[in-house]
């Protein structure tokens, strides 16, 4: 329940305070009840482990060595769902199994899933995750700890996270605090909020030393909210049936009249 | 109603091909997708929905082409071909259910659909639309065993709301066909340029619609074959006359959309999409489209039938690559169709086939083979469309 | 520490040496990114581009032993340059003091060293002294013979050419680094210096750590804010557990142990007692009496009485040890692979994983006749005697394991590397019958009594141990014995009486009558009437606004946050930075605010490094085995040549070579210099972290880091199988490429280094094979810490079968 003075949250990543311990990693996994991995060496570049987010890591760090000239870097990207503003999770889902909480936290109500994986095929920024080998699967992704969120706490990555990359907050306080960063220390940051106006707005911030697409994010993405896209068809349905049904019938009742009159005039 | 039919060796195939399908369904459901299906995070859609939803309710297209065609424009020509599509319909919407009952992660959820109130998701459209043309379809096709059995009082009842019914179903069809290419609008970014387009509801519904055709003219010639009647050609060059329009028209369609979007350098540049891309349009639109223009391939059966599957074929590669051979994804990311995948496909495909083969046989589907009227008990003038002996023509 | 951590956000300047916080200390991170916000410069100095380096402002890569080389020549730098504070070094450091005419240095030898027990005579290296027996000093730093003009005169060889020629560190970084951290030689600007094991763990630690103060001292950075000499412990409670003595060489507080030589009591607090060096020297330590003698009535009680010593002769006494090189680790796994140890108790350690030339230590605990392990998994010391390649029928060592509780199991007490005592409750019961280390000590301690009450060899120590902490044993009562209490009615300082069994309220009021008792005089305060200080969690902070904290937990000595903190302010007690000042006098009040002072006498004369005999901070120190000043020399395996002199390795370094174990590897066929470290994901030999698995998901296997040219000349690809190899072993691992470790262009050539995490074994969810197994059982000459940071491999891809 929330109170009529909680505000919308958001989170700041801040991948140039990141420095890839992934205590995130280990309470995400702790909080959410999720089985170790059985991994072999490392899957990802560096430490990177597992390669990707799937049923059981809802967060992932990525490991990023950028050589320029003779020097090298490292820099650590996080990944996680971005609880968009316009989910497009959500709206792709025919069951409203994914909502947008009014907190921000876009969740997942199992009882609802018929394990369709629209959702999986529309998210952009490839969140979602499913356990196959599950009898009864689940899509499996962050959940902002709503239930955390809910009771005026942070999310355990932001609870765990010894350098405040992350920090968690009303919604305009992060932005002000992440435009305030980079303002600040422009030799530092590179001059983008990542999340702040892809695809509509998301819940996520990330900032960077380095462009984003060198530390693993997907982008290009469009300022547009993605339902937009399928919202532009699907809301001309009832006039789309209407006038479908009414130009069919109209039509069927001409051509049956037509050869009623034929038929009538062989048989007379 | 003939109930005694013989088995023949086709339909003994079908039905271990079933047997295989459903001993791999039962895998399915005892130890997770993830035994039979090679589907993964990268590639949540496969097969199973390239195929066996995607295709297979674009298929089921025939059944509104036909009735369009035959009781909305009234062309009683195609009269013919209105019974075996309707079926045919009913048995790939069919088939498209089963399919989803094993694709879905947690089938027995699925009535959740009707019960919750989604319109901004494509698939809601879709499942809700399927779901009422489904039952349309059956209550269409209803009179033929209804006939048969002579339950007249019911029989009066389905005629009277076949109109409506009918109506209801031909624009559900639009709608639902149309939502499936909606339902990929929405990933712009994840789908190779070739293929996406804000078009894609258009292109989806226009081409079912040219599938339509394509499959009622190449199950008559089957049936011809298999049941043994005189195929009548000229009501096949007509309509196959009116397929080189479709299939003519919608690769404009499709080759516009892809230079309006600036997508032309992709489709000239080397790789595995590209090639995709020019085996669907090549094989899948281009060579039917000339071979329906020729008269000579309009009256020959198996050029019909090369056109027509050839139709087919880019129909189910067209779904596919835009579901999921064109698919963004990160480079260690693949996807192969596992044995289970096809092997269960397969099983529902061979069941449609099989029971439309039986019912083909029992029932009076086929004009062609239809007895003349025997039942004393038709005594209502037949109404509108699916009358029973010759129709009008 | 000299500060704390908190402290760090007010450094303008960190740097990070020999230590890799990001990975083995992420909670420090918090300050560190907060001093940044603030402006601060980070500068990492390390031979790996690690997690560290990925947030420092400046990375300057550093061979693996070259520390007082680098450092060596920033302190040349600073000299040069005149970044100097110089009231604070003439002041408060022993610069002014001149050195007496026995001292000399030349070509990488100190006068006074004896070939033959490879020892120097530090008698040599006495000050020169006035009529009144005290050092000669001149104030205006100009003596060829002061301390400073020696200084500058024994680093004057370590030229920026010179240093990178040694390191291999990039010049423009190095002079980077050398510009930036030099800067905070100004009264206002502020450097702090952290360091870890990559310090520590060599031949010549210690002078790496002198290295260190030395700068600090130049630089005025010693007991002020932001400052200080900062070392980051490397376990949780190694901190607590040094103070209380656990080093084979100490008693609880840092007291000296006695001697054989040390005939009574009389005699012993002569010899470990210091008399301060002149007038302005507090000389803290001349205390040292008060302290001992409360120690022994704290262990013995009334049996403890003037008429026996104390029972001063109940203390064990310190031998020359196994074959005269004492009982630190390297010569105890000796004496046990010697046959000599009959027992073991090993609680909260994993010494076959661990501990440097593991091999031979496993092999030693073949010898024991029993061994008890407290731990909370059965780990590789454990089970050495069913570890791969031994028959288990062979080993006749009887095997007790106890299991241990964890942290959260109990209720105790944990010193951080700030000196902060945390009290924490317990959260949950021990489960199983898992018990608290104090439970298991004390049912020990009960049951050697009970039997030392029948009879036994010399049993009075034991019989007369004053020991009760209650039935069920009570870390309060340990802790309120550790700081004391009164035995007797007395008249405290102030002229009140106090009545017997009250807690002493701080060391200053201990006694060497008798009359006091104190389980560990840097602990007294800390347990006082006013309660349990460590258990406090106070947030206001002081008015200085430095984050103190002084309310929050309880550090020794007396709460004081910084140390040497009379440093921090002139002669009058003026803070040299008001912006952050640490300690200021209050004329008015006549009193001291801000933090607890280091010395409470008022401002003036008292020099502010109380501790020192000398009351001053040692530029010039008589008191290391191995110098009086760092000097630059190479490991003990090297692939180069010393540049800087003819002695290559450090001469007093202890190295052993009695043990079939004990071979050493040279550059033809070891040519790749290897390192050791930690990563965040796992801890120290991963008894815990490899039973823990979510960690082992994360990191799973044991792995190389190497450079992409040597990977490339030895066709080696990430995740391929390796053979590291040295002269004592050869361990079989994955192997990481990265552009994060290249060579060294050290004097002409490439040198290459790698390095190994050194967390697996083979226990736990994953084993692996054991990186110290490639170490060596070489000693820093004064402490005796294995040089586990740097030896020579060789490297090659593991043939496919």
């Amino acid at each position: 329940m929330t109170t009529p003075a909680q505000k919308p949250k958001a989170m700041i990543q801040d991948n140039t305070r990141c420095i890839g311990c992934r205590a995130c990693m280990v309470a995400c996994k702790s909080w959410n009840n999720r089985p170790a991995d059985h991994t072999d060496f490392f899957a990802g570049p560096g430490y990177q482990n597992p390669r990707d987010l799937d049923a059981n890591n809802y967060t992932l760090i990525t490991f990023n060595e950028i050589v320029t000239g003779a020097k090298p870097d490292w820099v650590f990207g996080r990944q996680l769902c971005m609880h968009c503003d316009h989910p497009a999770c959500a709206s792709a889902c025919p069951t409203t199994a994914l909502t947008k909480t009014a907190l921000g936290p876009v969740v997942f109500n199992q009882n609802r899933c018929i394990g369709c994986r629209a959702c999986m095929q529309a998210c952009p920024f490839l969140i979602p995750k499913y356990d196959y080998e599950n009898l009864a699967p689940l899509i499996h992704k962050c959940t902002f700890c709503a239930d955390r969120v809910e009771a005026g706490l942070k999310p355990a990555c932001a609870t765990v996270c010894p350098t405040a990359a992350i920090s968690f907050g009303d919604r305009d306080e992060m932005v002000a605090e992440a435009k305030r960063r980079i303002a600040s220390a422009p030799g530092t940051y590179i001059p983008e909020i990542y999340g702040l106006d892809e695809v509509g707005g998301t819940s996520v911030l990330h900032l960077s030393s380095v462009p984003f697409d060198q530390i693993g994010y997907i982008t290009g993405l469009p300022k547009t909210p993605m339902p937009d896209l399928t919202h532009r068809w699907l809301r001309v349905t009832p006039h789309f049936f209407a006038l479908l049904y009414a130009v069919f019938a109209g039509l069927t009742w001409i051509t049956h009249r037509r050869s009623k009159k034929q038929h009538e005039g062989k048989t007379a | 109603m003939n109930w005694r039919i013989r088995l023949t060796w086709w339909d003994l195939t079908l039905l271990a091909v079933m047997a295989i399908g459903v001993v791999l369904a039962v895998v399915r459901y005892a130890g997770g997708i993830a035994t039979v299906a090679n589907i993964n995070n990268a590639y949540p859609w496969g097969w199973w929905v390239g195929y066996g939803i995607m295709t297979m309710i674009a298929a089921g297209g025939v059944g509104f082409t036909i009735t369009l065609l035959v009781e909305v424009f009234g062309v009683h020509r195609f009269h013919p071909l209105l019974r075996p599509a309707v079926l045919m319909a009913l048995l790939c919407y069919s088939g498209a259910i089963i399919m989803l009952m094993v694709e879905l992660g947690r089938p027995w959820m699925v009535w959740m659909i009707l019960v919750s109130w989604a319109p901004t998701a494509a698939l809601y459209e879709v499942g809700w639309c399927a779901f009422l043309y489904l039952s349309v379809l059956a209550f269409e096709f209803a009179q033929v065993p209804l006939e048969e059995l002579g339950w007249g009082r019911v029989l009066r009842i389905t005629r009277m709301i076949y109109m409506p019914l009918m109506l209801l179903g031909v624009t559900l069809s639009h709608l639902h066909q149309s939502s499936l290419g909606t339902l990929m609008t929405l990933i712009p970014h994840k789908i190779n340029v070739l293929w996406w387009s804000e078009q894609l509801p258009l292109l989806y519904l226009f081409s079912a619609m040219m599938a339509g055709p394509a499959l009622a003219i190449l199950e008559y010639l089957a049936a011809a074959r298999w049941l043994g009647f005189e195929p009548r050609m000229e009501m096949l060059a007509s309509l196959a006359r009116i397929e080189a329009w479709l299939v003519g028209l919608f690769l404009a369609f499709q080759v516009g959309d892809l230079v309006s979007r600036g997508a032309v350098g992709a489709a000239l540049s080397g790789g595995w999409f590209a090639l995709s891309f020019w085996v669907e349009i090549g094989l899948g639109l281009l060579l039917p489209f000339v071979l329906l223009i020729l008269p000579e391939v309009r009256q020959s059966r198996g050029g019909l039938a090369m056109a027509c599957a050839l139709v087919l074929f880019g129909l189910l590669l067209h779904r596919l690559n835009v579901t999921v051979i064109g698919l963004r994804v990160r480079h260690w990311e693949t996807y192969i169709p596992s044995l289970g995948e096809i092997g269960i496909t397969l099983g529902i495909t061979a069941g449609a086939m099989f029971v439309f083969g039986v019912l083909v046989r029992i029932l009076p589907i086929h004009e062609e083979l239809t007895p003349a009227p025997a039942s004393p008990r038709r005594a209502v003038a037949p109404a509108a469309a699916l009358r029973g002996a010759r129709g009008l023509s | 520490m000299t500060n704390h951590w908190i402290d760090m956000i007010n450094a303008d300047v960190v740097l990070i040496m020999g230590g890799n916080p990001a990975e083995d200390h992420p909670i420090a991170m918090n300050w560190l990114t907060r001093a940044k916000e603030r402006g601060a410069y980070i500068l990492h100095v390390d031979p790996r581009f690690n997690r560290t380096s990925s947030i420092a402002d400046v990375f300057a890569k550093l061979r693996s032993g070259t520390d007082i080389a680098f450092v060596g020549g920033m302190i040349k730098y600073a000299i040069e340059k005149n970044r100097i504070h110089q009231e604070y070094v003439r002041e408060y450091t022993n610069a002014s003091w001149i050195v007496g005419d026995g001292y000399s240095f030349s070509d990488g030898l100190f006068s006074g060293f004896d070939p033959a027990t490879n020892r120097y005579d530090r008698a040599r290296w006495a000050y020169a002294l006035d009529a009144q027996g005290q050092p000669r000093r001149d104030p205006t730093l100009k003596h060829p013979r002061c301390v400073f003009r020696l200084l500058e005169q024994h680093f004057a060889r370590y030229d920026a050419d010179t240093v990178c020629r040694i390191t291999g560190t990039p010049k423009e970084a190095y002079l980077r680094v050398c510009d930036l951290y030099t800067s905070t030689f100004a009264p206002d600007r502020a450097g702090t210096w952290l360091y870890a094991m990559g310090t520590a763990q060599h031949s010549h630690g210690t002078q790496n750590i002198r290295s260190y103060a030395i700068l600090q001292l130049l630089l005025g950075n010693i007991g002020v804010a932001g400052g200080g000499v900062n070392a980051m412990r490397g376990e949780s409670n190694v901190q607590g557990s040094t103070d209380q003595g656990l080093n084979w060489d100490g008693l609880p507080g840092y007291l000296k142990m006695p001697v054989e030589a040390d005939a009574d009591l009389a005699s012993y607090l002569k010899r470990v007692t210091p008399v301060a060096a002149n007038a302005q020297s507090a000389n803290w330590l001349q205390n040292t009496p008060k302290y001992v003698v409360s120690l022994l009535k704290a262990w013995w009680g009334e049996k403890a009485t003037r008429e026996n010593e104390f029972a001063f002769s109940y203390l064990p006494r310190l031998g020359s040890g196994f074959e005269g090189k004492g009982y630190a680790f390297l010569a105890l796994t000796h004496a046990m692979l010697a046959g000599e140890v009959k027992g073991l108790f090993c609680f909260g350690q994993n010494p076959a994983v661990g501990g440097a030339n593991a091999r031979l230590i496993r092999s030693g605990l073949d010898k024991l006749d029993w061994m008890v392990v407290a731990d909370l998994f059965e780990h590789e010391t454990a089970s050495f005697w069913k570890r791969p390649g031994v028959d288990p029928a062979r080993i006749e060592t009887e095997v007790f394991v106890l299991p241990a509780a964890s942290g959260v199991e109990k209720e105790g007490s944990i010193v951080n590397s700030g000196r902060w005592a945390q009290w924490r409750h317990r959260a949950v019961k021990p489960i199983a019958d898992s018990r608290p280390d104090l439970d298991i000590v004390d049912g020990l301690a009960q049951a050697l009594k009970r039997a030392y009450e029948k009879d036994g060899v010399f049993p009075e120590p034991i019989r007369h141990l004053a020991w009760d902490y209650g039935h069920e044993p009570d870390p309060h009562k340990v802790a309120r014995e550790l700081n004391g209490r009164f035995l007797s009615d007395v008249t405290a300082a102030d002229g009140a009486r106090v009545a017997a069994g009250k807690q002493v309220p701080g060391f200053a009021q201990l006694r060497d009558d008798g009359s006091t008792m104190s389980g560990n005089w840097i602990y007294c305060g800390g347990y006082t009437e006013a309660g349990n200080l460590a258990a406090r969690r106070g947030m206001a902070d002081t008015s200085n606004g430095i984050g103190l904290y002084p309310e929050w937990a309880w550090a020794w000595p007396m709460n004081r946050r910084i140390l040497y903190n009379r440093a921090s302010v002139n002669r009058k007690g003026e803070p040299f930075n008001p912006r952050k000042w640490v300690i200021r006098w209050n004329a008015e009040k006549k009193a001291w605010e801000g933090d607890v002072p280091d010395g409470a006498m008022p401002p003036g004369e008292t020099n502010p490094f109380i501790m020192q005999s000398s009351g001053v901070g040692h530029l010039f120190s008589p008191d290391l085995v191995d110098g009086p000043f760092p000097e630059h020399y190479e490991p003990v395996e090297s692939p180069v040549r010393n540049l800087l002199s003819k002695i290559q390795s450090s001469p007093c370094a202890q190295v052993w070579k009695s043990s079939e174990f004990d071979k050493y590897g040279t550059p033809d066929v070891f040519p790749i210099v290897a390192t050791t470290y930690r990563v965040s994901e796992h801890w120290q030999t991963g008894a815990m972290s490899r039973n823990m698995p979510w960690l082992v998901g994360l990191v799973p296997h044991p792995f190389v880091e190497i450079g992409s040219a040597l990977a490339a000349r030895e066709g080696i690809a990430t995740g391929d199988r390796v053979i590291v190899s040295s002269a004592r072993g050869s361990i079989e691992v994955r192997a990481l490429v990265t552009e994060r470790f290249q060579p060294f262009f050290v004097d002409g050539r490439l040198i290459d280094e790698i390095g190994l995490p050194w967390h697996w074994g083979y226990a736990g969810i994953v084993p692996g094979d054991i990186a110290n197994d490639l170490t060596a059982s070489v000693g820093d000459a004064n402490s005796a810490i294995p040089e586990t940071k740097v030896f020579l491999c060789n490297i090659k891809k593991k043939a496919s079968a």
